[in-house]
């Protein structure tokens, strides 16, 4: 090989290695936001609508009755003998959103104390469905809870590693992400068994307390629309305190159907006096309540002359090379 | 003092290895620079591992090659000197050799 040929596969080599460095990095126009919910809920099924007369809400018997025996800002999902006992609710404020998901994961770290609640969180089986309808900061509520879409799930496992948490990978619900209220999450019939007995908690984002685990995240990873301006998300909006009262009733019927002994919808026409109003649960939102927001922070180089780098390598390193062997002796003359 | 530089084979690597060195003090500046403008260890990550740690690399390489050349130049400049002297031995003999002197009176 002559030597013309050696020093043009030596250049051919090294320019094709520094190219390297100028390919593009795949989707490297994706961002990634994680959200924290700010709205968070969890209702249990009223106990009263098993039985004939219909259900009944706290507001309705004389006395006030406890439905809440648990911890103040703890969110619950349970299952037991069979039925559904807990289900939350994360409101996720994206619609004005115009980014394009192409990814998102739900990361619900668990408080496993059994004073909270938590019951065998190691077996439990749940999905995450989308949620149409506004999200109220209620806890333990026996309202209806808003309508949820469970055609398109997302099953959610427990991990227990490194710190028990639940994790779903939300693919399945992307298509509806962006136009829903928030995220459910319940347990999954397609895989409960009526020996199944247990109870997850996790915090809300306004816990407080020594036994406060960090709240649920979700993970977005979308490609950001170039027209558009950064989309800063609203909180959802409360409803008024005069606002039409919610159906007293059990858990509406979702689809796979999770629950046993459920009021159905039709059940849920409540005898309730007119002058007697169910006390509202929910807790009055601030007005300047905080708000999740997504700030655009597209991926690259932050110095575009960055690319300058591999060229001065380049340079460099013959220089170096031919510097080390080129004879240091005196100049003649 | 500039013009010996110039003349001097190896000033302009020497140059160019301490170069090497300073710009490794300045990649480690920016990379304070950047990381105490914001909170966020992920954004703080990249540019301690790419600033400090490169500029670290930048230093230990400057100063490797720099020890390397003035070495060599340190090595060239006795050799000079050896020659220097032996030249000089060589002259004194022929000149002895001219003057016809006794070689054993050396």
């Amino acid at each position: 090989m002559s030597c013309r040929v050696r020093r043009a596969v030596t250049a051919a080599l090294v320019l094709s290695t520094t190219g390297l460095g100028f390919l593009p990095i795949a989707q490297a126009d994706t961002t990634s936001q994680t959200l924290n919910p700010t709205v968070e809920a969890w209702y249990q099924p009223n106990p009263t609508c098993a039985q004939a007369p219909g259900c009944l809400t706290p507001g309705a018997v004389p006395a006030p009755v406890p439905t809440n025996p648990y911890p103040a800002g703890t969110l619950h999902v349970g299952y037991t003998g069979g039925a559904e006992t807990a289900r939350s609710y994360l409101a996720l404020s994206l619609e004005g959103f115009t980014g394009t998901l192409t990814a998102a994961t739900l990361n619900v770290p668990l408080d496993v104390a059994q004073d909270g609640g938590s019951t065998a969180p190691e077996t439990a089986h749940l999905q995450a469905c989308l949620v149409n309808e506004t999200i109220t900061t209620v806890e333990g509520s026996l309202d209806a809870p808003p309508k949820v879409t469970c055609d398109s799930h997302a099953v959610v496992t427990y991990v227990g590693l490194p710190a028990p948490h639940l994790t779903a990978d939300l693919s399945a619900l992307l298509p509806g992400l962006t136009n829903s209220k928030g995220i459910a999450l319940l347990p999954n019939g397609d895989t409960a068994t009526p020996d199944d007995a247990w109870r997850v908690v996790f915090s809300a984002h306004d816990r407080t307390g020594a036994a406060k685990t960090p709240p649920a995240s979700v993970a977005l990873t979308f490609t950001p629309d170039p027209a558009a301006p950064v989309v800063v998300a609203t909180a959802p909006e409360q409803p008024a305190p005069d606002a039409a009262p919610q159906q007293a009733a059990g858990f509406p019927a979702i689809s796979p159907v999770t629950g046993i002994g459920f009021a159905t919808s039709p059940d849920t026409s409540v005898v309730v006096p007119p002058t007697v109003e169910a006390p509202q649960t929910a807790t009055a939102a601030p007005a300047n309540r905080p708000v999740a927001q997504i700030v655009r922070t597209p991926l690259g180089a932050a110095y575009p002359g960055v690319f300058l780098f591999p060229l001065a390598l380049l340079v460099l390193v013959p220089y170096v090379g031919r510097a080390l062997l080129a004879d240091v002796d005196e100049r003649s003359g | 003092m500039i013009r010996q530089l110039r003349q001097d084979p190896a000033a302009p690597s020497i140059a160019v290895f301490v170069a090497l060195i300073v710009g490794g003090f300045v990649a480690i500046g920016l990379a304070w620079n950047i990381a105490r403008q914001t909170l966020v260890v992920a954004f703080q990550m990249p540019a301690i591992l790419s600033g400090a740690v490169g500029g670290l690399a930048l230093i230990v390489l400057g100063a490797g090659l720099s020890n390397a050349q003035v070495g060599r130049r340190l090595g060239a400049l006795e050799r000079a000197h050896t020659d220097a002297v032996l030249d000089e031995a060589a002259a004194l003999l022929a000149a002895l050799d001219r003057t016809e002197l006794p070689r054993t009176t050396l």
